[in-house]
């Protein structure tokens, strides 16, 4: 019998091992490619993909049942993902204005180029479009991706970003905008 | 609406995000405004750039090692739960903050009226040894505040109470058996999870239970231990096969790096095949694409007989 997330979750709750890892294994996929889009990078992939389940497994407790297990899990893959990516700025002594970090473009794709994870990464993904991502904000880059690839409408993004409706629009128009450019120059 | 407006609206438009109304105003304005079409081409263009990489399958292979690494550190955070200093450390942070330190002070306040009127009540004190929770044996840890506003005089918190446990009695006691499947899926030792796989195994096949065979699943498929990973292998062996079974022994089969595992694996599907269960056509392209691409010799000739079977 297939137990409901809702289901899952009180088991897990209440110390249930393998209702917890049944409820990760039914997401994490999603998440580990979500955070491969975002960061562009394996290693940094499966740190945002651990960390997402440990604030899952420390969260879960005291989960209410308020909003679906689904939306709650991608607002920890969205916040941790920004602040991930605020952190690598931070040590890297880049810029940390949020709507204006092009230049984080130049530190993925300087010596790290051919780096084993590199060549994975590019198997796996297109490196025109990793490089042209890399050049949006962390929360432009969250608004399309969450839009673009997961499908979610700009009320369920506003919802799991915490922000107004229309600024996830201007993420997004700005982000469409910017891969635009990006793309067109480098075909 | 002016043009720009309209203009703003092709991402939206294409997004499926505008109302029935705006939509048809766009479609109209769309039909007669060559820029506002060209635009649109060009959000076009861009999609299918950017679809291109969204065909594209997770690899199996950093999928089971972030799965494999997450188990660890799970395992390891489960354990943390249970040291002896975790109640020191979350005592000590809590009544380091101001409103811990007030309300520290009202809580002893409030032990010691109740201890007064206790013994002003000349009743026996040892009695809190009646109480299970406040016996001296268990490990007070991960205390969780519900109320802690003492202007009630009253309080409300939650905490885990561990007691170090003997379990001694027939090895088909269903209890001992939930005692060990916990100490596969949890004991940071790996020769621990090992022991109580052994264990598990010396138990008669009947009474193996769904929960046990979860377990072993999971812990095939991702403990971090190579060891553990074949007992537990060897353990499924004993139950009776079934489809979850197959589709374990052929995710251990495409994705474990442990040549000595993925033998295992496929001398499992083997005796299946032997015992007359049918392998469906997903099963057998998949074990093509390993006779192809395994590097151990043996897997390939195995995964070669068991589709000459079929």
């Amino acid at each position: 019998m297939i137990l409901t997330d809702n289901e899952l979750i009180i088991k897990a709750q209440n110390g249930d091992v393998l209702a917890l890892e049944e409820l990760i294994y039914r997401y994490d996929k999603m998440v580990l490619r979500m955070a491969l889009k975002f960061t562009g990078d394996s290693d940094d992939a499966k740190d945002i993909y651990q960390e997402v389940f440990i604030r899952v497994y420390k969260g879960l407790s005291g989960f209410q049942f308020k909003s679906e297990f689904s939306t709650w899990l991608f607002r920890i893959v969205s916040n941790t993902c920004i602040t991930f990516r605020r952190k690598f700025n931070k040590h890297s002594q880049m810029s940390l204005n949020d709507e204006d970090d092009s230049n984080y473009i130049d530190t993925l794709t300087g010596d790290n180029e051919n780096s084993p994870d590199k060549v994975l990464y590019n198997s796996e993904f297109n490196e025109h479009i990793h490089k042209a991502l890399n050049t949006l904000s962390p929360n432009q880059k969250m608004s399309f991706l969450l839009k673009h690839y997961e499908g979610y409408k700009i009320r369920e993004i506003a919802e799991l970003m915490n922000c107004k409706e229309g600024t996830i629009k201007k993420y997004l128009f700005d982000a469409v905008k910017k891969l635009k450019v990006q793309l067109a120059n480098s075909y | 609406m002016t043009h720009k407006e309209f203009k703003d609206m092709i991402l939206f438009y294409l997004y499926d995000e505008l109302d029935e109304n705006k939509k048809s105003v766009f479609e109209q304005h769309i039909d007669s405004c060559n820029e506002c079409k060209l635009e649109m081409e060009s959000y076009k263009k861009l999609f299918s750039d950017v679809d291109v990489d969204n065909s594209t399958n997770l690899n199996p292979k950093l999928l089971m090692e972030a799965r494999l690494e997450l188990r660890g550190v799970l395992r390891a955070q489960r354990n943390k739960v249970f040291e002896s200093n975790k109640i020191s450390n979350s005592i000590y942070s809590f009544i380091s903050k101001p409103i811990g330190m007030a309300f520290s002070g009202i809580f002893i306040l409030i032990i010691g009226l109740f201890i007064g009127y206790k013994i002003f009540n000349n009743s026996n004190l040892d009695n809190t040894v009646d109480n299970p929770v406040l016996n001296n044996n268990l490990k007070i840890s991960n205390i969780n505040f519900i109320d802690s506003d003492p202007s009630d005089n009253q309080i409300e918190f939650t905490f885990d109470a561990v007691k170090p446990g003997r379990f001694k009695g027939n090895v088909n006691d269903p209890r001992l058996q939930k005692i060990l499947t916990q100490a596969v899926l949890n004991e940071q030792n790996p020769g621990t999870r090992l022991n109580s796989l052994n264990l598990i195994n010396a138990v008669n096949k009947q009474s193996f239970d769904d929960e046990i065979k979860k377990t072993l699943i999971i812990v095939s498929k991702y403990d971090d231990n190579p060891g553990v990973r074949l007992e537990a292998l060897k353990s499924l062996s004993i139950i009776p096969f079934d489809n979850e079974i197959k589709s374990t022994l052929i995710y251990v089969l495409l994705n474990d790096t442990s040549a000595g595992i993925r033998i295992e694996a496929i001398n499992n599907l083997v005796e299946a095949a032997k015992n007359g269960y049918n392998l469906n056509t997903t099963d057998l392209s998949l074990l093509r694409e390993k006779v192809q691409s395994d590097q151990n010799y043996y897997v390939k000739f195995q995964a070669k007989n068991i589709i000459k079977e079929y």
